[in-house]
Order: C-alpha cells, then structure tokens, then sequence
C-alpha cells in the first residue's frame, strides 16, 4: 500500500480519535517503515494550522476531487516543508495532481507563514513547543541518591549543586537535584536516558515532577494501608511503595488489563515487594481526566485535528455558516467535563467511606476548573466537617502554585467569603504546563483530605463557626452510628473479594476502578445474603 | 542614474519599451531619437532589440520579462519570436503563452526573484511564469487594483507603486517581494507606475513630464545615486569584516 495513503488512513483514525498517535504508527504491523511514518505524522499535526490555510486558500480540494483533505495535509506538509519533497514516483497521479498546483501552493505557503506570523521552524506563534527539563525519580529501594549521583558524575556529567533558573537552561551533560521533591534529579530538555543502564535496571524512574506530587504530599508512614486506584502504569504505586521502604502494604487497582500488565512490569522491575490489600489508612487517587495539563503526549495535537475536522464537516453539511453546530461541539465538550468530573466526586466519595481510611490524595493531570476545585468543593460540601483538606504547612509548602481562589465555589459554613476561598485555594496545588509564566512541567492538580478525627480540628485552621458546624457534626454522627453494621460488613466483604485475586502476586488487581466505586447497594445486597 | 525620456510625445514609455537586466525591448518608432537614450545608458551592457509584438508598438504592455526568461502573448507572430530569440542572449528563455488575459505586461510585474500577477490568471500561466522566469508567483492587487503589472515597477533592490496603496498593503507585498516598496507618482501626479516608468537594478527610465522629486523617489527607493566605487565599498565592509575577522 502506497505509504501516503497508509499515512492518510492514520490521520483519518486520529481524526475520529480510534487511537493514539504512536499504537497507530510504532505499534501497527502494517505499517513498515515506522519511524518514518511517526515523524510524518507528527509533524504534519504540528503544522496543521499553516497547512490548512494554505489548503484553503488554494481550493487545491475543490480543483482536485481526486485528493482527500488527510492525503493533501500529508503531501503539503512534504512538498512546502520537506527540502526532498515528495517522496513517491512522478507517475502517481495524485503527486501529479499536486505538482500540477506546485507554484500555488508555495505562494499560499509564504502568504500563510506572513499571515500567521510563523517563525523560522515552521510553526506558528502561540504553539510553540514546550520544553520540560527532564526530570527522574531515583528508586531509593535499589540505590542511594548519593550512589547516583557518583554514578552519573563518574559518567562525564556535572553535577550542579544549585538548580539554574529556569530548570529549562541546564547545559547539556549537567544536572542538578531537585529544589521541592528530594528523591528527583532534574536533567537537560530531550537527554535521552531510556538506554541507560541505571534506567534498564530500575534504578531510576523517568517519571514527570508533576505526577510526583501525589505520592509525596499523601507520604504514608511506613507500615501503613494504601490503595492506589486507577494505578496503571504504576509510576505511582512504585512511588509510594519506596516511600514505605517496602513496608506496609499497597493495592494497586486499574480498570485496563492491558495497562495492568505495565504496572505489574513496572513494579517488578522497581524492586516492590509490598502490593496487597488489608486495612486501608491512605488512598491516592488520580483517576481518569481530560489530561488537557499534559504537553508531552502529543494528545493535544490529536484533539486540535480531531476538533477541526469536525469543524470542517459541520461547514461542508451546513449553509448556515454552523454557528449552532459550533455550540453543539462546545457543549458537548463542556459535557464531557461535566461527566469526568461527577464520575471523580464518585471516586473519591466512595474511597471516603473507607472506614480507616486517613488521608486521600485526589489528583488530575487537567488544567480545568471543573475536573479540580470544582470537584473539590463538592466533596467538601458532601463530607465535610468529616473530612477536611490538609492545609498548606504539610501540603509541599514550598510549592509557590496553588489553586485558583476565584474558582472555589460557596461552602455553606465553611466558604463564604473571598478570605475563605484564597485559604482554600492555599491547600491546593496547581501546576500549569510551560509558557513564559508557567512550570516546566506538565499541568497538574493535587488536593489532599485528611479524616477528621474525634476530637480534631475539622476547620481549614481559621474558617470555620463552631456552632454551626458542631450541630452539622453531631448530625452526621448520629447518622453513622444509625449504620455501622453495613458499612463495616460491606468492606469486609469487599477485601474478602479482593484478597482471593491478589494473594501473594504484585499487584495482580484486576478489580477496576469500577469497583471501588460500586454501588453501595449492590454490596450492600452481597452483605444481606452473606449474613 | 535616472534619466527622462518620450516616444513619440508621449511620455508613456513603459508602454513602448520593456527593461530587465539583461536585455532591453524598444519599439519601432518613427525617429531614432527614443533608440538612442536607450543607446546611451546602456551602451555595450546589454542588448537594444528593435521588436513589435503582433504587430503593434505597445510592446511594454504585451510581454513581461526578467534577467532569466521573456514571455510573449499567444498573439506574437512566428517571425517576431523567431527575431527575438536570434536577438536575445541564449541564457534568456523565451516562451509564448497561451492566456485570456493577454496583456501581460498589465496583469504581470516580476523582478529577478518574485512576480505578482493577476489574480484571476489561469492556473497553467502560473506554473509557466514560475518556471521560465524563475520566480516565485503570487496573486495580488495593488490599491484595489487588479492590473498590479500597470500599478508598480520593480527591480531587485527596491519597488514603487500606486499612489494610494495602503500602508498595510505596502508592509504585506514588501514582505512578499522582499524588498522595500513606496507609494509614488510618475509623469507630473500620473499613478500607472509601470506605464511611465522603466527601471533595472542600474538604471531608470521615465517619462519627460517626470518632475525632480519624483526622480529623486525613485532613485532613491531603487538605489541609483552615483556615488562611485565608495558606495560599494561601504555596503560590502561589513560583510567583508564579518568573514575575515
């Protein structure tokens, strides 16, 4: 099959969002030279703006009915931004079709780049790429930071015993430690580590500052019972594992058995020996997100395609110009942020019926309002005074990034006024992907709950009246001592259920994220018969 | 060096001559007096060719051409482009286009690296534009108008254009062309540029009724002050510093 046409195929998938960027390149048997058509791919999505304009400016699609839009895409990119141009026989009648435009399109081309103001790389300005400092977390299980650090300085690398500001600007071969997390080393943008032997061994774990946060705020203390749901890849759990020192016990469940099977890797080969369910005191969980925080999977690059793509069908079926369509499209985008963020209220809701549980770490890799503090206040609407947020002092306090004040909602008793909201937005913790102002990491968002105990403090210190809530308290406790029966019978039963699948073997929970979420009543109904 | 010219008591002379850098059309008049301005300038640099083009004198407005190639409209007889390509240097490629819009010379206006042109002109006329005179082609108006070939003159180092192109417009083609561009008159407040006004990278030709500060305009933008050897030298140090020190 023609290699254009592959290609043409691919980013129609990607277009209907049928799979990502590398499962469809790297990951496809049919596709026989697959770094070649990775790069077309990736750079023809990176280019898309420009390409576009300059395919509409031409008509070259209503001139030539034999191109499809991906295919002109694809073969534009190679024309105007390739210096060997098209790689395909002169003869092909759809090279032919383009040559044929040749001087048109090269004209557009530079028209285009003037237009958008499109810098010397071909890419437009405002889309630049991000560039992240690679970060790695030292697995302290297997080796010292100390050994590490020799072992890389033996290595012809320099260690920098103060991180230069921005961590972007490290020179090449030099690294330094981390300024907020102490088990992190922070090494130039693009150094390639994935061969090194200190990585094949596990020694160290290429793993995003930002999604080492939750592990680190939740840090249990050694011993304790941790669940990590929606775990896969297990960066996490291994994580927390090593905060453990291998001690205590953790759950790791996900709902991909496929990803499952990567967490399991991960693990063995991080050394963790501790993966099991018992009484649970501290839950992390970071469950499934928009990821619109994420910069490095080209996912954004996808969804920009995917969203113009409908743009353009909803142009080509409608005379009105499609400004309800255009609505529609918005709304269902706003839609699926709204799902995302009921079905992580439920998570989180549920994991704090644990009846040990202490402290949850809920955690998202979205830069929205609506999948963060959003959720955040309905959960303290829903449980507080019962759980309460951990303030700042234990919360990476060094951090500078918190949430967005503006963005927590009214908490009858708790949030009322703009003081009660910064306090709030102070326990949360924010990070926004790249840009001038921005992290050099990807967007991230933590927030840690800590159960309120008999006689502690359920206030964020200061905010908070006493009377009113002490009735909403005693309330609650009337409530739950109403139902004690069910609820302890119903974890039982569940850990039953859980341990049969999990005995002895790393984390080998195929109990999903479903299933920490399950009705209660349907467990509620195994209870009944199991009495 | 700018000098003044008319053919025939018409201070039109773009329409009756056509200037590139490597060769120079004139049209058959009644005198020889047209001829020898041209003869004066140009002297042994570049070849004079007596021509018409289907048989009429407006040969400016017919054809377009630059340093690499002529193109001539489909209604050039057989013996005129027989003469032209025995007349022309061989490095110049001279090909006859077949194109509704045949007064070239109006919907065309290139220099040796860009043309823009008409932008209804057909698709084929394109792709020929840009391979015979090597050029990049864009389609553009100037102020409005459609017939950019009549509304400007350029050469390599610099363009002047219709009187009332927006500052806007000016900062968009000057980006295309690449070179720096002015709004001006020709002939006493005239605005067809390219009608009254011949120009190549050393020297301009325009109309007798051309006052002084026009001249000067346009031997500023397109760089024709004499200054002797000194100018040269002074553009090519910083150059010549930059590659040996």
């Amino acid at each position: 099959m023609n290699f254009y046409k592959q290609a043409a195929d691919i980013l129609d998938q990607l277009g209907k969002k049928e799979g990502s960027i590398k499962g469809l390149t790297l990951g496809n048997a049919k596709v026989t030279d697959k770094k070649r058509m990775y790069a077309l791919i990736c750079e023809t999505l990176k280019h898309n703006t420009v390409l576009s304009v300059v395919l509409q400016e031409s008509k070259l699609l209503t001139l030539e009915k034999k191109l499809t839009r991906s295919l002109a895409l694809l073969l534009l990119h190679d024309l105007l931004m390739q210096s060997r141009g098209i790689q395909a026989t002169d003869s092909w009648p759809i090279k032919q079709a383009v040559m044929k435009h040749k001087t048109r399109l090269k004209a557009e081309f530079v028209k285009a780049k003037i237009k958008l103001g499109v810098r010397s790389d071909g890419l437009v300005n405002g889309e630049e790429e991000i560039v992240m400092p690679r970060y790695v977390r030292v697995n302290l299980l297997k080796m010292t930071l100390q050994q590490v650090i020799d072992a890389f300085v033996a290595d012809g690398w320099t260690f920098l015993s103060a991180p230069p500001l921005p961590p972007t600007a490290l020179a090449p071969r030099t690294f330094c430690r981390d300024e907020h997390l102490d088990f992190m080393l922070v090494f130039p943008p693009k150094s390639d580590l994935h061969l090194h032997p200190l990585y094949t061994s596990g020694v160290l774990i290429l793993q995003d500052k930002a999604s080492c946060f939750p592990a680190a705020i939740l840090s249990p203390p050694k011993g304790s019972y941790v669940i990590d749901g929606c775990a896969a890849p297990g960066n996490k759990t291994s994580q927390l594992s090593m905060g453990l020192g291998n001690t205590g016990h953790i759950t790791a469940c996900d709902l991909d058995l496929r990803r499952l099977n990567i967490l399991k890797k991960m693990t063995a080969k991080a050394g963790c020996t501790n993966p099991e369910l018992s009484k649970v005191t501290h839950i992390l969980l970071d469950p499934s997100c928009s990821g619109s925080g994420i910069v490095n999977r080209m996912d954004y690059l996808v969804d920009a395609y995917a969203e113009e793509q409908e743009q353009v069908a909803i142009l080509e079926t409608t005379t009105t110009g499609g400004a309800a369509e255009k609505a529609l499209a918005e709304e269902k985008k706003k839609e699926r942020l709204r799902s995302l963020g009921e079905f992580q209220v439920e998570c989180v809701s549920k994991a704090m019926t644990f009846p040990n549980a202490q402290k949850i770490s809920y955690s998202t890799c979205s830069i929205h309002a609506e999948e963060n503090e959003h959720v955040v206040v309905t959960l303290l609407r829903k449980h507080w005074p019962e759980w309460k947020l951990v303030p700042r002092a234990q919360v990476l306090p060094t951090w500078h990034r918190r949430g967005i004040p503006s963005d927590v909602e009214d908490i009858p008793g708790l949030v009322s006024t703009d003081e009660d909201r910064a306090k709030v937005a102070d326990c949360l913790v924010r990070a926004i992907p790249g840009g001038k102002d921005g992290d050099p990491m990807n967007g991230f968002f933590v927030a840690c709950f800590e159960r309120v105990g008999k006689d502690g403090d359920p206030g964020l210190s200061p905010v908070w009246e006493p009377s009113l809530h002490q009735e909403k308290r005693s309330e609650k406790r009337a409530l739950e001592d109403a139902s004690p029966a069910t609820q302890s019978g119903s974890t039982k039963k569940k850990k039953k259920n859980k341990k049969k699948k999990k005995q002895s073997k790393v984390a080998s929970a195929t109990e999903t994220v479903a299933q920490i979420n399950d009705d209660q009543e349907d467990d509620k109904g195994e209870d009944n018969e199991a009495e | 060096m700018a000098v003044r010219a008319q053919f025939e008591n018409s201070n039109e002379i773009g329409v009756f001559a056509l200037l590139t850098n490597s060769y120079c059309l004139v049209a058959i008049g009644g005198s020889e007096n047209f001829y020898s301005v041209f003869e004066s300038e140009l002297g042994d640099v570049v070849p004079i060719v007596h021509t018409s083009i289907a048989g009429t004198r407006i040969i400016g407005r017919l054809c377009v051409g630059n340093r690499h190639g002529l193109l001539v409209p489909a209604t050039t007889t057989d013996q005129e482009l027989q003469h032209l390509r025995n007349s022309l240097p061989e490095t110049v490629a001279i090909q006859r286009i077949e194109e509704r819009l045949s007064a070239l010379g109006n919907v065309i206006a290139c220099n040796d690296y860009v043309a823009i042109c008409h932008p209804d002109i057909d698709r084929e006329t394109e792709e020929i534009i840009a391979d015979v005179l090597k050029v990049e082609v864009f389609r553009s108006t100037i102020a409005q108008n459609v017939l950019v070939g009549s509304y400007c003159a350029l050469s390599n180092n610099g363009g002047l254009v219709h009187p009332r192109t927006s500052i806007q417009d000016q900062d968009e083609l000057s980006s295309l062309l690449q070179v720096p561009l002015v709004a001006g008159t020709i002939n006493r407040g005239s605005d067809v540029i390219g009608a009254g006004l011949l120009v190549n990278d050393w020297c301009a030709f325009a109309g007798l009724d051309t006052t002084s500060t026009e001249l000067s305009v346009i031997e500023s933008i397109f760089k024709l002050q004499d200054n002797g050897h000194s100018a040269y030298v002074e553009d090519m140090r910083d150059s010549l510093v930059d590659t040996y020190a």
